[in-house]
């Protein structure tokens, strides 16, 4: 049977400090990708006027996070993976 | 909607609050799930939601009666339901096989006539909800699991959407339990949090960076035109593949079982460090661990398994696997690929009876490995007639290597040197992490997260086994 295989879980931690470590988790990654809610705004399906006024809500983030340079670690990444790639 | 993307977080992020929300509730958090499952499938194509609904309520009922049968009749209703799951496999993943084979087998014995093609779209993961449908079935039968009267409990084990779309294949009486103990004396209160991390994380290095620089940079290109490639870069290819593979779908894995974990649910793992079998039996006991344990359980043994020695065990090995591989996708390669596992599960039978020597364990490790490498270039070809070109390739030695770049051979060093890291090694890791303040966790999570997503390739390959 299947539980041949299974793991011992260690379990530590209560489920609301989980789901907030977790929301922690997701607000810390997509803030290095001021890009995100852009892309967001583009996809969501919402009337037209919804749609217009989140993404320039989205950009305005945008400029705003590249401004205080939280793309930074992308771009240094990026520049770093094409570099390694072509050598 | 895919592991990996920024929508399926906000969406787990929801029905991780939600589900949780509705602790102490039982009933309402397994049909919160149910319906975040049935989301979760919807947002690829809404139309096989009923097929998805269709296939829990048919298992639902039919072991509801398998329960009020007497042994004959028993039989008879097990046959007929899961005659109906593989009908439904069948129709929709088969059926052009089959037409497209038999029509072939008319023009070559000179008939003209030619039957006409269906061309259904496959549903997502119609080959792993099938067989934990069936897996439902055949354990209400023998006993192992008591039939579920509330609908909610199959329905929430058929679309479980941690693994419902690319496994594992969790039995019915692994899983069934645990979505019954929902609310009640197993309802967790704590979360096994570093070893939910430990999974999701490795799991998407695996996915995104691995498996998709291997193949969008060496392994696509190759396996698309071998006969353009050297015996270098056809070889580093095949190897390349056998990591991208591993990588894919053992890091989908990976995050099942982590997500899942996070909803509280104990999954089984389904990949023990495959490369590291001295025997194509034990390649088995490692490589998609759910998929070759339903295979014996459920086909293996039934068939008469090993029981009456000789032939008969090698016609029901042969069998099995030639199966397994037909499971895989409706395609000959795929056939190939299965017999050939056959083939050499029953040769190191024989061998281990005939040859007056034993091997050592790193011969034969590194037998068993190449003979793996070997059958996943089958299983990667388009077709037979590009897996011979590939084999012929492989003696053309004096064109020079341009595909296989020192940035993917790393990468492919790189994917065998994690996959070779003490077993324990995970669970050490989530252990430390544990003993962490709960904020830290969030914190070194999601700073690890934001280096995968900033080191991965723009565009992600699909997950290999979403086509099956």
């Amino acid at each position: 049977m299947q539980a041949e295989v299974e793991r011992p879980a260690q379990a530590r931690h209560s489920v609301a400090r989980v789901g907030v470590a977790l929301a922690l988790a997701l607000a810390v990654a997509f803030a290095f990708n001021p890009a995100l809610p852009l892309e967001w705004a583009y996809d969501a399906p919402l009337p037209d006027g919804a749609t217009l006024w989140l993404i320039e809500v989205a950009q305005s983030y945008r400029a705003t996070a590249e401004r205080l340079g939280l793309d930074a670690l992308n771009l240094w990444a990026e520049a770093q993976i094409d570099a390694l790639r072509h050598r | 909607m895919l592991f990996h993307t920024s929508v399926f977080a906000a969406f787990f992020l929801c029905v991780f609050a939600l589900c949780w929300a509705a602790r102490g509730w039982p009933r309402v958090q397994q049909w919160f799930l149910v319906l975040a499952s049935f989301v979760f499938y919807g947002a690829w194509d809404w139309r096989f939601m009923a097929l998805l609904a269709g296939s829990a309520l048919v298992n639902w009922a039919a072991a509801l009666r398998l329960d009020r049968l007497s042994a004959q009749s028993r039989r008879l209703t097990l046959c007929a339901a899961v005659g109906a799951n593989l009908a439904v496999l069948g129709a929709f993943k088969y059926f052009d096989f089959f037409v497209d084979s038999f029509n072939t087998l008319l023009l070559s014995l000179g008939f003209g006539a030619e039957l006409p093609f269906v061309a259904l779209i496959l549903p997502v993961g119609i080959s792993f909800f099938t067989f934990q449908g069936i897996s439902y079935l055949v354990d209400v039968h023998r006993g192992d699991v008591a039939p579920s009267r509330p609908v909610v409990e199959v329905l929430l084990y058929i679309s479980l959407f941690p693994q419902l779309v690319a496994g594992p294949i969790v039995r019915a009486a692994a899983l069934l339990p645990q979505i019954r103990a929902l609310g009640q004396a197993y309802a967790p209160t704590d979360l096994a949090a570093g070893f939910a991390t430990v999974m999701i994380l490795s799991g998407l290095f695996k996915k995104l960076v691995l498996a998709n620089y291997i193949a969008s940079d060496l392994v696509d290109d190759v396996f698309f035109d071998p006969s353009s490639y050297g015996a270098r870069d056809l070889l580093i290819a095949a190897y390349g593949y056998t990591v991208q593979i591993y990588c894919d779908f053992s890091g989908y894995s990976d995050m099942a079982i982590g997500l899942a974990a996070l909803l509280g649910f104990r999954i089984p793992i389904n990949f023990n460090q495959p490369f590291r079998a001295a025997s194509m039996q034990e390649f088995w006991r490692r490589w998609h661990i759910s998929l070759s344990t339903w295979l014996r359980d459920y086909l293996y043994i039934p068939l008469g398994g090993s029981r009456d020695g000789g032939w008969r065990t090698r016609r029901n090995l042969f069998l099995t696997m030639l199966l397994g591989g037909l499971w895989h996708g409706a395609a000959w390669t795929f056939v190939l690929w299965g017999a050939l596992h056959g083939a050499f599960l029953i040769a190191e039978r024989l061998l281990a009876r005939v040859l007056p020597f034993r091997i050592g364990r790193v011969p034969a490790i590194l037998i068993t490995f190449h003979l793996v490498v070997l059958t996943f270039v089958i299983f990667r070809v388009e077709s037979l007639a590009l897996f011979w070109d590939y084999l012929a390739g492989l003696a053309r030695w004096r064109i020079p290597m341009e595909a296989a770049t020192p940035f993917v051979i790393a990468l492919i060093g790189l994917g065998l040197a994690l996959h070779a890291t003490p077993p324990g090694l995970p669970d050490a890791v989530a252990r430390r992490l544990d003993r962490l303040p709960w904020p830290l966790i969030g914190l070194v999570a999601g700073l690890l997260l934001a280096g995968i997503a900033a080191i991965a390739p723009g565009e992600v390959t699909p997950f290999i086994y979403f086509q099956f």
